[in-house]
């Protein structure tokens, strides 16, 4: 009889064991997958920071250059406002260093603002505009923030409304 | 007995053990259930926050900037088609309204192109929200005028649309109705009366002048620069793309014609040169003062024969009596 209540314990013990391998097993998984809010939270503010920002507010000096030659002419848009007026200059203007245009004045503003285990890329109208270094294939969450910017150039023409689009992911193994 | 009583109580300590372990795995269950729930609500209320931004983003920036940079497309177009047609036409406010919905003034004649007409700029917004937010935006444009009154007064016009609008992100739903009021200047257009009567020969750009007060040099600054001054027995702004010469109270406007080297025919052309009474013969002015030309001494010469009524040179007008040279 004692024999039996020896083998119950080590029963007991070996069960408590296997669940608590288990639920090691699970939560440890569980910590490979990116957090998504904090994904989710980092492209709504770089989604904030392109799309509402009006320009003035971005203490960048290569805007400022872009403003000083005339190429930037209304400072309350946002950067995303911005590229989209670039983007239709390039359609519609012949303007063929517009799109160039908005692909620095992305990389000067993502400069030092984003964090480097994080990837973005800005989409207008299904064309990249600015990509970062990091491959967003690498990643296994991408979170998408879109808009629709829609504008006025030249005080007279109206342009969009264009589908913009911030995609952002956490790379692999950060 | 007593054996099988042990045996039993040990049996008690595992059956609780094994409920305290079921009890345990159901705890770090409802967890992670209660895990998931906050995440959920993030997405609803991400959702709610995207389509709300988009209907303040239609109602506060898109509609202004669509019907402004309609209204300024067709009243620039209707300029040109006049310019082209050499004719006044008969109804501005009715004809821009039927420019901005549909490009047209009739069937055959296109003034903007579809792609310029408010109704293109607002279905292109319906399917970009589709397409790219999947919320289904539909819109209703129960009216649209035209006008130039006293709020606007005489260097601005405005367009008054009233819009029903309906956005559905399946969560919620957005219905509203509003009234937009949407002016703009109207200095820079070219003025239609020059355009149309002058036969092309002329055309004298809207620009206001500065001048409250007037001298003979304010006088013949305005009428060289070709500025435009308020006054209540000329026409409006679009009254003249009708060549109407009823003056307009809260909105008249007038220039002096003027050109060195006038075209002949209009030196032998015995009228005030105040633009509206140059170009239809039709001062409004003349059953009070007369109709009476007189000629200033410093402006009227052989090349340009300047002539002017006396309403006109009037102290509270361009203060010209002291300048009389004689009637014609």
């Amino acid at each position: 009889m004692e024999k039996q209540g020896y083998f119950f314990t080590l029963d007991s013990f070996l069960a408590v064991s296997v669940i608590i391998v288990g639920l090691f097993v699970i939560f440890s998984y569980r910590t490979y997958i990116p957090d998504p809010d904090q994904t989710s939270m980092y492209a709504q503010q770089i989604g904030g920071i392109l799309g509402a920002n009006p320009l003035y507010e971005l203490n960048n000096q290569y805007l400022d250059n872009l403003r000083s030659d005339g190429n930037i002419t209304q400072s309350d848009n946002s950067l995303l406002e911005q590229i989209g007026e670039f983007y239709y200059r390039n359609l519609t203007k012949g303007c063929l260093f517009c799109l160039g245009l908005a692909n620095q004045s992305v990389q000067n503003i993502s400069k030092g603002l984003i964090d480097p285990k994080y990837g973005f890329r800005v989409v207008l109208e299904n064309n990249t505009v600015y990509e970062s270094d990091q491959n967003e294939l690498d990643s296994e969450l991408v979170v998408s923030n879109k808009r629709i910017v829609f504008g006025v150039y030249n005080g007279t023409e109206s342009w969009g409304p264009y589908a913009a689009e911030v995609r952002v992911w956490r790379t692999v193994g950060d | 007995m007593a054996h099988r009583r042990r045996l039993g109580k040990r049996a008690i300590f595992f059956t609780l053990m094994a409920i305290g372990l079921v009890t345990i795995l159901t705890f770090f269950f409802v967890l992670n259930l209660r895990g998931q729930a906050p995440h959920a609500k993030k997405i609803v209320s991400t959702r709610m926050d995207v389509a709300n931004d988009l209907v303040v983003s239609f109602s506060t920036s898109f509609v202004p900037l669509a019907v402004r940079t309609t209204a300024v497309d067709a009243v620039t177009g209707l300029i040109d088609y006049m310019s082209s047609s050499g004719k006044f036409i008969t109804n501005a406010s009715g004809n821009l309204t039927s420019i901005m919905l549909t490009g047209n003034i009739s069937p055959s004649t296109r003034i903007i192109n579809d792609n310029e007409t408010l109704v293109y700029k607002l279905d292109s917004f319906v399917n970009k929200s589709r397409e790219v937010l999947y919320i289904l935006f539909n819109y209703t444009l129960n009216d649209l005028k035209v006008v130039q009154d006293n709020r606007t007064g005489a260097y601005r016009i405005a367009v008054e649309v009233n819009l029903s609008y309906l956005a559905n992100n399946s969560l919620a739903v957005w219905n509203m109705t509003h009234t937009y009021t949407i002016d703009f200047d109207i200095m820079g257009f070219k003025d239609p009366l020059y355009m149309v009567a002058t036969g092309g020969r002329f055309n004298n750009t809207i620009n206001r002048t500065s001048n409250d007060s007037w001298t003979f040099d304010h006088f013949k600054k305005h009428m060289q620069q070709g500025t435009y001054k308020r006054e209540p027995l000329a026409p409006s702004f679009l009254q003249r793309f009708e060549n109407k010469t009823i003056g307009s109270s809260c909105c008249g406007i007038e220039s002096i014609f003027y050109n060195a080297t006038l075209y002949p025919p209009y030196i032998t052309r015995n009228l005030s040169y105040v633009d509206y009474c140059f170009f239809t013969n039709n001062c409004t002015d003349d059953t009070v003062y007369g109709a009476q030309l007189f000629n200033i001494t410093g402006i009227s010469t052989g090349t340009y024969p300047f002539r002017i009524r006396a309403y006109h040179m009037a102290p509270t007008k361009y203060n010209l009596t002291d300048y009389l040279n004689g009637t014609v």
